[in-house]
């Protein structure tokens, strides 16, 4: 054999090579893109219902949580007095079971007569209207939270 | 996801995997003709031969998974079958260059503990349908690896090869337990880790100025640390107590998000390392290769010099495949293969062949991710660590980037029980990403881990 035809058969080989890797890329990515990607529940309440911005006084109570978790049916659960810690661990009153949720990740509670969320260090946040939560904020009926992959709808 | 788009999902990734077996398939037979041209100017007399086993083994392989897995992870087993196929044909080119010297007939060999590999791949598709049977039968599990691991110790079947006593001899074949016994590790810790991860999270008794989890959680970890190092004492093997400690640390750091037990680890690897260093001989002087390769004439420094001779002939395009010195390397068909191939494939070649380990890993985590059931999530995330890890320490080590300890490098290296083991291990992963696409039933896990609570 020529030493040139063996150089371009191995120009050939490296070639081949690359192109394998490549396509293996292209099936990550387009995995990435358009993957099976956990259904999210359309929770989204008209605008102006919402209002998140001007957080006024009369807004309405909440009295009740809506919980979309990201695969099986949404749960609902009445707010009398009682607080709703959100988390990983079996002591949660919601567990989610979820890798973007933390332990203990959120906790929702009654104080002076007005409902709040406040966020217990989680790893990934909480986010109330897709706001991240820093300081216990108060929470009222069209709000929406975030927590890892499920949504909570706050409701009258 | 509504059954039908998942059944076209699957559909979709099965298509991916036939595109991407297909173009392997070509690739390792250009890799084959290659290697005979170079040697004689005519297509060499295995090659029907060769090419016909793998393409029954991708057909078939195909075919089966479409059926009993679908919507599995598309890569996985492409990616296996790629290096399965490059190292038979650098066995085959190493057969060849040593025909000279000394009658090696490895290729053969390989390529029958090939078939046996993926049939075995298939079996443990079969037979873990709902993988959570490991989860029931873990402590057999661990008793199992652990046995397995102590088997070369045993007189009689027990057997020393290249200076480690990593062998069993059986009914006139060689097998490596440690092989399948990492494996068992995994699983055992996977499932230890997710029944217990909220007791190995909680900081309650204090020792001096540290909160430490309660010490019966402690248990376990003081018992693998005390089993690897049983290892590295008796049988002389570095590489795969520095594999199962790296497993382990992983895995407890991944199930309690406590950067303390990493920190923890490394520094009783620490300890134990230096005390392994002055009490062996073979640590010593690994070490002092590592740190001072060209004038070191320990055992064991020519091979480590060879290796990156090889290296540096290949440069950036290599010399070309069958047209290298492999026989210049020691024992080249297992610890040192990727040197071989460096010699004949050049950067290009090797950096290629290691995109392929990054995808496969990265593919693994991403399962790990994607899994909805603690103990599936920690499963796959133990396998691949171990399978990442692996990859690093031999090849970080026949690069000199760090000390080198004899490991096989994953799907390459000539072996039957590191191929059987990595077939099992690919068969696993594949089984915890068929929960992704369609409908698997809600956890069992979640009521007992309340009831244990």
């Amino acid at each position: 054999m020529p030493p040139i035809i063996l150089w371009l058969l191995q120009g050939f080989f490296l070639l081949l090579l690359y192109i394998f890797v490549w396509r293996a890329v292209r099936a990550v990515v387009r995995d990435l893109r358009f993957g099976p990607v956990p259904a999210r529940p359309r929770a989204r309440r008209p605008a102006a219902e919402a209002s998140p911005a001007t957080p006024s006084s009369n807004r309405a109570d909440p009295s009740q949580l809506v919980i979309h978790f990201p695969d099986g049916r949404p749960r609902v659960i009445e707010l009398r007095g009682q607080n709703v810690l959100f988390g990983r661990s079996p002591s949660s009153t919601v567990r989610l079971e979820d890798p973007y949720v933390s332990d203990d990740h959120a906790r929702i509670y009654e104080a002076d007569g007005s409902w709040m969320v406040a966020d217990l260090k989680s790893t990934n946040g909480t986010f109330l209207n897709r706001v991240k939560v820093t300081a216990p904020t108060r929470i009222a009926a069209g709000d929406q939270l975030g927590i890892g992959k499920t949504i909570v709808e706050v409701r009258k | 996801m509504n059954p039908s788009e998942a059944k076209l999902e699957a559909r979709r990734r099965a298509n991916t995997e036939l595109g991407l077996l297909v173009l392997a398939l070509i690739l390792c037979l250009a890799a084959y003709a290659l290697v005979g041209l170079a040697r004689e100017p005519q297509l060499p007399a295995g090659m029907a031969g060769y090419g016909g086993v793998l393409a029954a083994i991708a057909v078939g392989t195909h075919l089966f998974m479409r059926r009993v897995t679908p919507g599995a992870d598309p890569l996985l087993f492409p990616l296996a079958f790629v290096l399965n196929g490059l190292g038979l044909v650098m066995i085959r080119r190493i057969d060849y260059a040593l025909a000279a010297s000394e009658a090696s007939e490895l290729a053969p060999s390989q390529t029958i503990w090939t078939i046996i590999g993926v049939a075995l791949m298939i079996a443990t598709l079969l037979l873990s349908r709902d993988y959570e049977i490991l989860d029931r039968y873990r402590y057999s599990i661990g008793v199992a690896a652990i046995a397995l691991l102590l088997m070369p110790l045993l007189p009689f079947i027990g057997a020393t090869i290249n200076g480690a006593d990593l062998w069993i001899r059986f009914a006139g074949f060689s097998i490596q337990p440690g092989e399948f016994a990492k494996i068992g590790l995994a699983i055992f810790f996977a499932s230890y880790l997710a029944e217990n991860r909220q007791l190995l999270t909680v900081a309650t008794n204090r020792v001096g100025p540290l909160m430490v989890p309660p010490a019966r959680a402690f248990g376990p970890v003081l018992a693998v640390w005390g089993l690897s190092l049983a290892v590295l004492v008796f049988e002389r093997d570095l590489g795969l107590s520095l594999l199962l400690f790296g497993l382990f640390i992983s895995m407890l750091y991944v199930a309690t998000a406590r950067p303390a037990y990493v920190i923890g680890g490394l520094g009783l690897f620490a300890i134990g390392g230096y005390i392994a260093f002055l009490l062996f001989g073979h640590v010593q002087d690994r070490i002092g290769i590592w740190l001072d390769l060209w004038n070191s004439d320990a055992f064991g420094a020519g091979q480590l010099q060879q290796s990156l001779f090889a290296l540096g002939t290949g440069g950036v395009a290599g010399v070309g495949l069958g047209q290298g010195h492999p026989d210049f390397i020691p024992i080249v068909s297992t610890d040192f293969i990727f040197s071989a191939f460096g010699e004949e494939a050049g950067l290009l070649g090797t950096t290629a062949l290691l995109l392929c380990y990054l995808l496969f890993i990265g593919r693994g985590y991403r399962i790990a991710l994607r899994c909805r059931q603690e103990f599936g999530q920690l499963l796959a995330l133990g396998l691949v660590t171990l399978y990442a890890l692996q990859v690093f320490i031999i090849v970080g080590g026949v690069t000199r980037l760090i000390p080198l300890t004899g490991l096989t490098l994953p799907f390459v290296s000539y072996g039957g029980s590191s191929l059987l083991a990595n077939y099992i291990l690919v068969a696993l992963l594949i089984r915890v990403s068929t929960g992704e696409v369609g409908t698997r039933p809600a956890p069992r896990r979640r009521a007992r881990a309340e009831s244990s609570a």
